[in-house]
């Protein structure tokens, strides 16, 4: 007899069912406009990453050190067959993490494709997309973060990766000038 | 060292001294009194012998001289024999004389009184040869005055001499007896004074003596009477209390001898109970034996527990494993899920149907790991509860091993009952015994203070009589004491 008063082999079956059920129910449909978000943790703090901006999301096994343009730049890792450049997503929201990264998102598009390091995975969550509020401007004290997803109480701030995306590049061109 | 002499003894003492002292006198006496008798004798036996003796030589010449005046005379041949009987009677005085005479003055003086008188008888004889012959009276009368008459001067002289030493002698004798009688009386004078003086002072010694003595044997004992008779009323009070305590006693022994038999009663009871506790005790000690065989076996069955638990452990352990690799496939699963979703999410409209699967997936990885983790949260319960259960088990082997103990110190000490049981049967005998004896004896000792209470009411009345005769000795004392002390100084 477990916590929650089911006991193992009940939860088996549970398990079985649900997962045999999959199988026999028809394809469900999502008749609501609902968004992917995954809830992560960044030097402490829960961010929400919306899976539509992502492309996919690894453990990290090997990083690379590798000094870069920007302090943010943690190395280099191979994802999908290709090398690269892995940055801290704490550091460029502003609150770098001392905690070596857990995780790895994949993000990015052809020949600018990055890796965000996570600190922690915390739940893949379904929200309604009237859930998600949008704010009018930036913040300073968030930068990054333009909307967020309302979860009962609970309200996450969700990261707009081409945003980082957009400043990592930008800082990488603006030392390039320097350099220049 | 004579202050450590009775009274009887110094008493004795100067008796003995003063008849010492009278003997003395005596035998001075004696002696002064026999030297004067020697004197008196001596001057009478010696002295006065002598001057009688000179005197009758005086006499027997005055008679011998007038014998021969008378021959001549009358020539008378009588007077002739007068003279002849008065020369011998001179001669015999003279002859005692000589054999008395004790001075050389004297036997000198007497020679010349004998010379004389020789001379003398021999004028005589030849004046009465004259006479004899018819000589003519004038012739002899001249014959007489010159032949006789010097001679007879001479020995008249001589004999006068003599008598006066005798006389003078005499006194002298006389005088030296006076003289030693006057000395005894001296001497015995001084002795009666210094009997006197020693019978004084004796007295007076043996007086301050007696009175020192006994006035300090009378103080003593009225300090002992005092003290006799405070002891007597001490004593007197006191067998009051003994009194008192011998009646407090005796009801303490009557009480004691209530319990005493209520003592033997209870031994006896305790004796049937220790008898029965004994068997008691024996059956006790087969069922403990039963019993320890029964921990015997528990003790088995322990250690078996401990090994299947020790195995449940281990298998916990493998479970643990194999739900960490299903944690981690669901987990991989739910990442692989959610890569789904996001490629399913690129694939646009087509991708939609995929990405409910995938979303199923994901739910069951999620589902899963969370079963995954309910049943590592179980597993580390069951190792909690098996670890618990080890510790509990070899704790209670630990007890089963103490009671085994225990069990094996309760069956000995069943067995030292048993034995305890049966010496206490036998001290509760002794002891019923004992407290009959002792109720016997507690009896006794009951006689014995009634005795005790006799005698005490005989000491208070004996104290009371000790009371009163120490009053009469105090009172004795301060007579005796009035016998030997002034009243000066029984005022004092």
């Amino acid at each position: 007899m477990n916590e929650k008063g089911t006991s193992a082999p009940g939860l088996a079956a549970e398990l079985r069912r649900a997962f045999d059920r999959s199988f026999a129910d028809a394809p469900r449909t999502e008749t609501r406009e609902v968004v992917e978000i995954l809830s992560v943790q960044v030097s402490g703090e829960a961010y929400g990453l919306r899976l539509s901006q992502i492309r996919g999301l690894y453990p990290v096994n090997r990083i690379a050190p590798l000094r870069g343009p920007i302090p943010e730049l943690l190395g280099l890792a191979a994802l999908r067959s290709k090398i690269v450049p892995v940055y801290a997503l704490g550091g460029l929201l502003g609150h770098p993490s001392r905690q070596p990264p857990q995780w790895l998102a994949f993000t990015g598009a052809g020949e600018e494709c990055v890796a965000l390091a996570l600190d922690r995975l915390e739940a893949h969550i379904r929200v309604a997309a009237s859930d998600i509020s949008t704010d009018a401007g930036p913040n300073p004290g968030r930068p990054h973060v333009r909307s967020a997803a309302r979860m009962g109480e609970r309200t996450l701030p969700l990261v707009d990766v081409p945003s980082v995306l957009e400043q990592i590049k930008r800082r990488i061109g603006a030392h390039s000038s320097r350099e220049e | 060292m004579t202050r450590n002499w009775t009274f009887g003894r110094k008493l004795g003492a100067g008796f003995g001294v003063m008849v010492g002292l009278a003997v003395a006198i005596g035998l001075v006496g004696i002696v002064a009194l026999q030297s004067v008798v020697r004197s008196k004798d001596r001057v009478i036996s010696v002295n006065a012998n002598l001057l009688i003796d000179a005197a009758k030589l005086q006499s027997a010449v005055n008679k011998k001289s007038a014998s021969i005046r008378g021959y001549l005379l009358d020539r008378d041949d009588r007077l002739l024999d007068e003279m002849r009987e008065a020369r011998q009677d001179f001669t015999a005085a003279a002859e005692r004389l000589k054999g008395a005479v004790y001075t050389e003055e004297g036997r000198r003086q007497l020679e010349l009184v004998r010379s004389a008188e020789a001379d003398h008888q021999s004028a005589s004889e030849g004046v009465i040869a004259l006479r004899r012959s018819g000589s003519p009276t004038e012739a002899v009368a001249r014959a007489f005055a010159d032949q006789i008459m010097p001679k007879r001067a001479v020995l008249g002289k001589q004999l006068q001499d003599l008598v006066e030493r005798e006389e003078a002698l005499l006194e002298r004798a006389r005088l030296a007896a006076t003289d030693a009688a006057s000395r005894a009386i001296g001497l015995v004078v001084l002795l009666v004074i210094g009997v006197a003086v020693s019978g004084a002072i004796f007295g007076v010694s043996l007086t301050r003596a007696l009175a020192r003595q006994v006035g300090g044997a009378v103080g003593q004992v009225q300090s002992s009477s005092a003290e006799l008779q405070a002891a007597a009323n001490q004593q007197a009070v006191g067998a009051k209390e003994q009194a008192t305590a011998m009646s407090e006693i005796a009801t303490t022994v009557r009480e004691l001898l209530a319990t005493s038999r209520q003592i033997a009663e209870s031994a006896q009871r305790v004796v049937q109970i220790a008898q029965e506790t004994a068997r008691a005790a024996t059956g006790g000690e087969s069922t403990v034996e039963k019993a320890h065989e029964s921990i015997v076996g528990i003790r088995r069955q322990v250690d078996l527990v401990v090994g299947h638990m020790v195995d449940l452990g281990k298998k916990s352990q493998q479970i643990g494993a194999v739900v960490e690799i299903v944690s981690e496939l669901a987990e991989q699963t739910n990442i692989l899920a959610i890569n789904a979703m996001i490629e399913a999410a690129g694939a646009g409209e087509a991708g939609g149907r995929f990405a409910v699967v995938a979303d199923e997936i994901r739910k069951l990885a999620d589902r899963v790991a969370g079963s995954a983790k309910e049943i590592r949260t179980l597993i580390d319960d069951i190792r909690a509860a098996v670890n618990t259960n080890v510790m509990a088990t070899e704790t209670g082997s630990k007890a089963v091993d103490a009671g085994s103990r225990q069990f094996g110190e309760v069956a000995s000490a069943l067995k030292q009952i048993a034995a305890l049981v049966s010496t206490t049967t036998e001290a509760a005998r002794e002891i019923e015994l004992s407290t009959k004896q002792q109720s016997s004896a507690v009896e006794q000792v009951n006689l014995a203070i009634s005795n005790i209470a006799q005698a005490t009411r005989e000491t208070e009345s004996s104290s009371s009589q000790t009371l009163q005769t120490a009053s009469q000795l105090a009172d004795l004392s301060k007579g005796l004491l009035r016998l030997v002390q002034s009243q000066e100084a029984l005022a004092a």
